[in-house]
């Protein structure tokens, strides 16, 4: 369901863009739900926000798995929307909710970054997991000093499946929750890496 | 028991302890292979079911991006990979190996067909434009989802607790395994030592028993049997060694005692052997020296007292010559009867060496016991019979110490009683003679050693000489003869030439010295010669060499030496010379006068004067002793003078009257007709070069004069 707060026509026109968009675009693997109550949820002093579509071809795909280092499932191609949150004191923060192929189904986790590539934090907007409502963005990331793409792969281990040990050191999480913690850090630096290109 | 049965129990035990232990090991191997094989099945049940896991994942992606992303074209591959997990589902509930609830597994299988229906139904909605259906849906089928993650993570659990269990119960069992065969090790090693302690203590120590047994016998003889456990077969042993050894020892013990009895019977043959004299069978000089140490420390002791006598026999040597070894052998045991009678059970007597013999007689003896003691020796061997009872006694010289008065240690009781019984040989005119000790013989002693190393330099140097005293004819007093009288210008002064001599005679020196002096005389009696003198010259013999030395071989040397004619040669000789050994001094006399020598009797009338003897030797001349003339002025003298002429003329032999001292004693002897006058009347002995002189003037003067030459 949409949730219209501050700028409702603008929203609204976002997401009928989207939603008209959609089929024209073949099947983008993207979020399954409505990003407005999650906007509202992540940045409340929000008043208005944008949104804008990035087309990750196959290009941008080596490019990011170059960046990165961590395979994009070929569903991942297409046409992805990024929101634009604007407050009242002019700062922009993106919101880019993205789907993660998890053990639990598909998992949408939401994440604001500022402009200047700093990540915010992120929400579950979609998550079968038992843990993911212990898990969240404060308490996770609580002792990490930076957040950002490069800090984030720092997390995890060479083969981007587990937690490095400085992973193990840094991040807070209830124990058995190894693997969603793995799939939001994946997650995190794809969504940075995937901003970054497009600032860039 | 029997070493069969000690090895086989030992054996058994081993073989039992074995066959456990590879049982056990077995059992334990197998058992380690079971639960490797279930922890192998539980693994495996890990991997279906993470494959599970993973499909049922896939297959909820699937169904999120049919649902919630309008992706109907995945509805196809959505329903065949559901339809193959359900398909795997069944196999692992038919599965026998399936470790874990079949409850979850039905509900995961159940979750599956829910989905399938949610989607079916999604699929053929218009989800695109109902957002509200479509959010129904996605609700619809996350609580299909829940339920299949939820059995998931049911069995995930169950499975990681059985495998956890399972690792932990492995890893227990192969410890335990480890262990157990360590156990089995230290089982089967104390068994082993177990046996080996067992076999030691029932077979390896009655051997060990048995062999230090017959050690042990091989020293003593006998065996101590003391194996008294053990196996049968080492105690039948032990018994049969036993018997054997016993039987060898006691032949061996017959053998020592047999070999002990001959040694002893050995050592006292050759202790009597070494302690008896061969020659007459009584002790010999070693048991008298151990006799006299014992009595010395006895009698220090005790504070007692003995005497010790050195026994020698008087012309021993003489004996051994003239009538043969085995009469002085004989005379030998003789003695030695006669001492050991004597002496009885108051003390010992032994053979010394050669003629002496050595008595030990305690207690002391005070005069006149031992005057008495010491004339049963002397009569004693005054009456011995020897040389097959031809010959009858024996004159000994004895010396006498007494212990402690005269010494305390044996070398120095033994110098004194010999240099006793040499005084008393030296001092003897005639027969036995004995002496005790007294400390100033031993001055008199080193006296004479002392003055017997000068006698034998002075041998040495030639520094004695001769003096003549002239011997006259009594009718022409002319110079006929001269007597050589010995003088020793460089010699010590209180000493006399008769001392000399004795020292000469007792220290063996007086061959030499008779050389000297011979050779002297011959040499002077060819100055004469050369000076157309035929003075015979006398020269004293002593009645030692005359009788022990073979003078008359001496007697040539000197003659032949000179080159003179031995009738010149007068040897005067005592009368003691005929003592004992008569047959001897006879032979002498002939040989001598053989070769021209003449005889001449001195100082005739002192001695022995046997007329028998005069009779038999022939002596060419007599010379009357001093004594005589001295009292020739006197009436019986004159007779006793006339006596001797009327003697001398009746055996055929010629006088000498020596020691005319006065006129009237010479006036006498030629009425007498005494053939020759000799005495310091005429001349006193002279060196001869002034009895050459004395000679030659002698032949100047008349016939019939008596005129004092000098």
């Amino acid at each position: 369901m949409l949730m219209l707060k501050k700028n409702h026509i603008n929203r609204g026109l976002a997401i009928g863009i989207l939603l008209m968009s959609a089929p024209l675009f073949a099947q983008p693997f993207c979020s399954l739900r409505d990003p407005v109550s999650i906007i509202d949820k992540m940045v409340p002093q929000s008043d208005s926000f944008r949104s804008s579509v990035v087309n990750i071809n196959n290009k941008m795909r080596n490019e990011l798995i170059a960046e990165t280092g961590i395979t994009m499932h070929r569903q991942e191609l297409g046409y992805h929307t990024l929101y634009h949150v604007h407050d009242t004191g002019e700062s922009e923060t993106i919101i880019h909710v993205r789907p993660e192929a998890t053990r639990w189904g598909i998992t949408e986790i939401a994440w604001s970054i500022s402009s200047d590539g700093q990540i915010i934090g992120y929400e579950f907007q979609r998550c079968r997991a038992r843990s993911c409502d212990d898990l969240n963005s404060a308490s996770l990331f609580a002792n990490v000093p930076v957040l950002d793409g490069a800090s984030l792969a720092k997390l995890l281990g060479d083969d981007h499946k587990h937690l490095s040990p400085q992973g193990l050191e840094q991040l807070t999480f209830p124990a058995g929750s190894d693997a969603l913690v793995v799939s939001v850090i994946r997650s995190g630096i794809k969504a940075a890496a995937l901003i970054k290109h497009t600032n860039s | 028991m029997r070493i069969s049965h000690v090895l086989l129990a030992p054996i058994f035990l081993v073989s039992i302890v074995i066959m456990i232990s590879s049982y056990a090991v077995y059992y334990g191997n197998q058992t380690g292979k079971n639960l490797e094989y279930q922890y192998q099945t539980l693994n495996d049940n890990e991997l279906r079911f993470n494959a599970l896991a993973a499909e049922y994942s896939t297959i909820l992606v699937f169904a999120d991006l049919i649902v919630g992303s309008d992706q109907g074209f995945l509805i196809e591959r959505y329903q065949n990979q559901s339809k193959v997990l359900r398909k795997q589902i069944k196999i692992v509930l038919l599965a026998d190996n399936w470790c874990c609830s079949h409850t979850d597994t039905v509900n995961l299988h159940s979750s599956l067909i829910t989905m399938e229906g949610v989607i079916a139904t999604a699929v053929s909605s218009d989800l695109q434009t109902n957002p509200a259906l479509q959010t129904e849906y996605l609700n619809r089928l996350d609580d299909a989802a829940v339920v299949g993650l939820q059995s998931l993570d049911n069995i995930q659990v169950e499975v990681k607790a059985l495998i956890g269990a399972h690792s932990l119960l492995l890893a227990e069992s192969r410890t335990a395994y480890r262990f157990g065969l360590l156990g089995l090790g230290l089982i089967d090693l104390i068994a082993i030592i177990g046996s080996w302690i067992w076999v030691s203590t029932h077979v390896s120590r009655p051997v060990k028993t048995l062999v230090s047994a017959s050690n042990k016998a091989f020293i003593s003889g006998h065996f101590h049997n003391t194996n008294n456990t053990g196996p049968v077969e080492l105690k039948t042993l032990s018994n049969a060694f036993e018997r054997l050894t016993n039987h060898l020892g006691d032949q061996l013990e017959a053998e020592r005692n047999k070999v002990k009895k001959q040694e002893l019977e050995a050592r006292n043959e050759l202790w009597k052997l070494a302690h008896t004299d061969v020659l007459t069978q009584g002790p010999n000089r070693s048991q008298f020296n151990q006799t006299f140490q014992e009595l010395i420390a006895k009698c220090n002791a005790n504070k007692e007292t003995f005497d010790i006598f050195i026994v020698d026999i008087n012309e021993f040597k003489s004996i051994n010559d003239t009538l043969g070894h085995m009469a002085g052998d004989e005379l030998l045991v003789a003695i030695t009867q006669v001492l050991e009678k004597v002496v009885g059970d108051n003390g010992l007597s032994a053979r010394l060496g050669g003629d002496e013999f050595g008595l030990l007689v305690t207690p002391a003896m005070q005069e006149p016991a031992l005057e008495d003691f010491i004339k049963n020796i002397i009569d004693g061997c005054n009456v011995l019979t020897f040389s097959d009872g031809m010959r009858h006694g024996v004159d000994v010289s004895i010396g006498v110490a007494t212990f402690p008065h005269d010494a305390k240690d044996i070398g120095s009781l033994l110098k004194a009683a010999d240099t006793a019984m040499y005084r008393a040989k030296r001092d003897s005119v005639a027969g036995s003679c004995w002496l005790h000790y007294l400390p100033q013989m031993d001055t008199e002693r080193q006296r004479r050693a002392w003055l017997r190393n000068l006698v034998a330099a002075g041998i040495e140097n030639k520094e004695f000489e001769l003096y003549c005293q002239p011997i006259i004819d009594a009718s022409t007093r002319k110079v006929v003869s001269g007597e050589c009288l010995l003088r020793w210008p460089s010699g010590p002064e209180h000493v006399t030439i008769p001392e000399i001599i004795n020292i000469a005679e007792t220290s063996g020196l007086i061959l030499e010295l008779t050389v000297e002096i011979l050779e002297q005389a011959c040499s002077f009696i060819a100055a004469l010669e050369a000076h157309g003198l035929s003075t015979s010259v006398a020269v004293n013999i002593s009645a030692v060499q005359f009788k022990y030395q073979n003078i008359v071989s001496i007697l040539k040397a000197a003659i032949e030496k000179s080159n003179i004619s031995a009738d010149r040669l007068v040897i005067e000789i005592t009368e003691s010379v005929f003592v004992g050994s008569f047959a001897r001094v006879k032979q002498t006399f002939s040989e001598l006068q053989d070769l021209g020598i003449d005889i001449a009797i001195d100082d005739f009338g002192t001695g022995y004067s046997s007329l028998n003897y005069l009779n038999e030797l022939n002596a060419d001349w007599l010379k009357i002793d001093q004594s005589f003339i001295n009292n020739i002025d006197k009436p019986d003298g004159e007779r006793f003078v006339y006596a001797f002429t009327e003697l001398s003329r009746a055996v055929g032999t010629k006088m000498v009257a020596e020691g005319v001292e006065t006129l009237k004693q010479l006036q006498i002897l030629q009425k007498l007709n005494v053939e020759r006058i000799q005495g310091y009347y005429i001349s006193k002995p002279i060196p001869k070069a002034e009895f050459i002189k004395f000679a030659l003037n002698s032949q100047q003067v008349r016939t019939g004069s008596v005129t004092k030459l000098r």
